[in-house]
């Protein structure tokens, strides 16, 4: 098991040195010089010639890039060339923000499709189940910037529950956010569970279980939901990598200062190394994540564990 | 199973709920789109008016109360985030309110009048040939971390503005900076400017402390002003307290931050629900929210910005005046307002900004005239069907009024191809000496006086015996006449011919139609009621330094 995390470790620097050629080749065949958005207008020749060495750009793409991986290597993701901050620190400072809200979105994901999923999968195709995918839909359907605005309209503006926007204050601040951004991913999730749980109680060992004097509520919750669960951890590692990524329409409604606001914000001010560096940050989250997903397999499923034991692994082989 | 059942009615009725709001019309905004008509002159005059008698007389009832209990700390909720703390590192409007208040400038331009005020500098004189400035400071000055400012600071401020490329423009006279004593400094220009304190009044050139910049990585972002930084969160926020050590009038307000809420509905919505005190730039269609809520106000201010056509001179086909008049006249700018500005705006036919000295009452403006467009285009080289060219722009509204131009210059065969880029992607192409476009859509901000305006929207200067274009000259015109009447306004004593000068100016550019000057718009503020204490400025850049909201 341990060399497999290892193996996986090592994989993510190529994924990562890939991630960085990708961004520095799209972000250098956008129109237009990048040192321009950065000097004035009335720039002389001289003083764009230096701005172009002290934001590094200067030399060819690969000069550049190998310049750039350079600093990586040392954990220097370069300075802004818009608020001349160190790109570490600026993404430093907003993920913790970008974690609690994809934290509290799954929170709020899984407290309604698990049971929303297990409820259309055990009532298959009566009005429980119509009406749990009736609401996944609506969940799917909805844009989650509209949704949002919504919300704010009712509690924030309305009823006066909960703030419109900011983060200053803790709990209350994350309520809205967090359900505007789990209801989406709650209906991805519901659907995943109802039918991970179909094809499970179907099965004989669930009959005999019954047979066996079992009531129906421990049937459901320990012996379908633990062998329905290896599907539905999937779903939600591929959620919570894409959360990871930043919700910018969310981040943007309610002024929530997260890692998608911050890429974003550096794509429109063409601020290569803001972008850059935190697409390099997330790429790393999101490939730990599901290596964190991985292991998780194997302990809820002890079959997986053994084959990790008995076989070794296989990289290209994800279970 | 009743538990089951209960949760489904509560998710569902919420839905239902969540539905209903929002169909109910006090959240849509299409039924609040203003549709009246294109004002007419009398009616932009008028409501200029009654935007500068409203502005006047709050800035006179705006007086705190010595005796009233005013709010500790305002938030001012903005649409653009400050992306750097030095003053001579940028030019934006948040920037700019930000150094207003951690910073000062030697003098200050009245919003009201138009006029140099005293700044840092309580007094000045100037020399009869008009080369020398005597600043006189107080003795007290002191940044916010105590340290004392002298007459070395402001020669330390002037010689590192030249090396930036925001400030390099406004100190370019400048020949010398003789520091007489600790209070007094000397500036001196290689030739007579009436527009050189204007220049001195943008928050760029904000006296910074040679010891603190030389000492510390960020020293640049302690000023002399009534505020210090007290935190930056980039993307966030940043807040302002108190300088303990500011030697003038203390504010009434212990803190100020500004709040980045990008997302304008929320933004109203923040104001509305008492998060912010101050909506800057709210949608003009949610305006109606502002003016029906007594508890909120709504601010409207003449902008100085211009909004115009950018036509690259040097482009074939457009270096033909011809087509340029055809163009001039093919273009519907109060269609452009309605579309573009959803009205809230006013035909701009004038080649300064608003209220600038010089301005020309009389001039001819090109009205939108088809036929007109049609015979100024058979006056050229060139038939319709022969050309073909590209716009760029940056955002929506200018892509609604790019979409007018298109078909009003299809009516007279020119044919237009409309290309948005990102902000960044299109400051590129425009100051990439490439200078790839025939048609920008752009603005051009400032209120630094006439001549800085014409110098930099169509002055060119030589170089190795050519004229090359001045930076934010995005009509990439060369015109060594105009260089001259520029050159001769600047140095002209008499009030009166200077005014005529700047006249003629205006004439001559109506007849050569370098770029089409479209629209200027409303700066839109909603506050709290009983907000009071700021001056609101048509750049944008209000100055927040005594705001006050009484409890």
């Amino acid at each position: 098991m341990s060399r497999y995390i290892v193996e996986r470790l090592l994989m993510l620097i190529p994924v990562l040195l890939s991630v960085a050629f990708i961004i520095f080749a799209i972000m250098n065949a956008a129109e237009g010089d990048p040192v321009y958005s950065v000097v004035s207008a009335d720039a002389t020749q001289e003083q764009i010639e230096a701005a172009r060495i002290e934001l590094g750009l200067d030399g060819t793409l690969i000069q550049r890039y190998f310049r750039y991986v350079g600093g990586m290597i040392k954990g220097d993701l370069g300075t802004s060339y818009v608020s001349k901050r160190d790109v570490m620190q600026t993404y430093m400072m907003r993920l913790p923000n970008t974690l609690k809200l994809a934290a509290a979105s799954m929170v709020v994901a899984l407290v309604i499709s698990i049971p929303l999923g297990i409820i259309a999968a055990v009532n298959q195709n009566s009005i429980r189940d119509a009406v749990s995918m009736v609401l996944a839909l609506l969940g799917l359907s909805m844009p989650n910037f509209w949704l949002g605005l919504l919300l704010i309209l009712l509690f924030s503006l309305r009823l006066g529950w909960f703030p419109s926007a900011g983060y200053e204050d803790g709990l209350r601040s994350i309520i809205l956010p967090a359900i505007t951004n789990g209801t989406g991913l709650a209906a991805f999730m519901t659907r995943a569970t109802r039918s991970s749980m179909l094809d499970v109680v179907r099965q004989d060992f669930l009959r005999t279980a019954r047979a066996k004097g079992v009531t129906e509520r421990k049937v459901i919750r320990k012996h379908a939901l633990r062998n329905a669960l290896i599907p539905i951890i999937t779903v939600f590692g591929v959620q919570f990598s894409n959360v990871l990524g930043g919700s910018v329409l969310v981040e943007t409604v309610f002024a929530w200062p997260g890692v998608g606001r911050l890429v974003v914000d550096a794509i429109e001010q063409r601020d290569i190394p803001t972008v850059t560096g935190a697409l390099v940050m997330t790429t790393m989250l999101v490939t730990i994540t599901n290596l964190l997903i991985d292991i998780v397999y194997a302990y809820v499923d002890p079959r997986i564990k053994s084959q990790y034991a008995k076989k070794g692994f296989k990289l290209w082989k994800r279970t | 199973m009743t538990k089951v059942r209960t949760v489904l009615a509560i998710l569902l009725c919420m839905s239902i709920m969540l539905g209903v709001l929002g169909c109910s019309p006090s959240s849509t905004n299409e039924t609040d789109v203003p549709t009246d008509a294109q004002p007419t002159d009398a009616e932009v005059e008028q409501e200029e008016e009654q935007a500068t008698d409203d502005a006047d007389a709050e800035v006179e009832s705006e007086t705190p109360d010595a005796s009233g209990e005013y709010k500790d700390r305002i938030i001012i909720g903005v649409a653009n985030d400050i992306t750097t703390l030095d003053p001579q590192g940028s030019n934006t409007d948040a920037n700019m309110m930000a150094f207003t208040l951690t910073h000062e400038t030697l003098v200050e331009v009245d919003p009201e009048t138009n006029e140099i005020i005293p700044g840092m500098a309580k007094e000045w004189t100037m020399s009869d040939d008009g080369l020398e400035f005597t600043f006189a400071i107080p003795e007290n000055v002191a940044f916010s971390d105590g340290t004392p400012c002298t007459a070395n600071d402001i020669k330390f401020t002037f010689d590192r503005a030249k090396d930036s490329s925001f400030t390099k423009a406004k100190v370019e006279l400048v020949t010398e900076v003789e520091v007489i004593d600790d209070t007094h400094a000397k500036v001196v220009i290689s030739k007579p400017s009436q527009d050189f304190l204007m220049l001195l009044a943008h928050q760029s050139m904000s006296i910074l402390s040679e010891d603190l910049v030389n000492d510390d990585e960020f020293g640049y972002q302690i000023g002399t002003g009534p505020y210090a930084v007290e935190e930056w969160t980039p993307g966030d926020q940043i807040s302002f307290v108190k300088s303990e050590h500011f030697y003038g009038e203390e504010p009434p307000t212990q803190k100020i931050v500004f709040r980045l809420i990008k997302e304008e509905s929320s933004r109203l919505i923040a104001l509305q629900t008492g998060e912010i005190e101050v909506c800057i730039d709210p949608l003009t269609t949610d305006l109606t929210y502002i003016e029906e809520d007594e508890d909120l106000e709504l601010v409207k201010i003449p902008n100085f910005v211009m909004l115009y056509l950018a036509i690259n001179n040097e482009r074939e086909g457009l270096d033909d005046v011809n087509v340029r008049k055809a163009i001039a006249h093919a273009t519907d700018k109060a269609s452009m307002i309605e579309i573009g500005y959803n009205g809230e705006g006013f035909v701009h036919d004038h080649w300064i900004n608003r209220d600038q000295f010089g301005w020309y009452d009389d001039l001819q403006p090109y009205e939108y005239d088809i036929e007109k467009a049609k015979e100024a285009l058979a006056n050229s080289a060139y038939e319709p069907g022969d050309l073909s060219f590209r716009v760029i722009y940056n955002d929506t509204a200018k892509e609604n009024m790019a979409l007018i131009l298109k078909e009003d210059l299809a009516k007279i065969g020119i044919e237009l191809e409309l290309i948005k880029l990102e902000t960044a992607a299109l400051k590129g192409i425009l100051n990439d000496a490439a200078l790839d476009y025939d048609f920008c859509l752009y603005q051009f901000t400032d209120n630094l006086g006439t001549d800085y305006t014409l110098r930099n929207q169509y002055g060119s200067f030589e170089q190795d015996g050519k004229l090359v274009k001045n930076g934010s000259n995005r009509a990439n015109m060369k015109d060594a006449e105009f260089n001259r009447m520029i050159d001769e306004a600047l140095v002209e004593l008499d009030v009166e011919k200077r005014e005529a000068m700047y006249n003629d100016i205006e004439v001559y550019l109506n007849e050569i139609v370098p770029i089409i000057p479209i629209a200027t718009s409303y700066i839109n503020v909603g506050i709290k009621e009983g907000l009071g204490g700021v001056r609101w400025n048509g750049t944008a850049k209000h100055d927040y330094r005594y705001v006050f909201l009484e409890q």
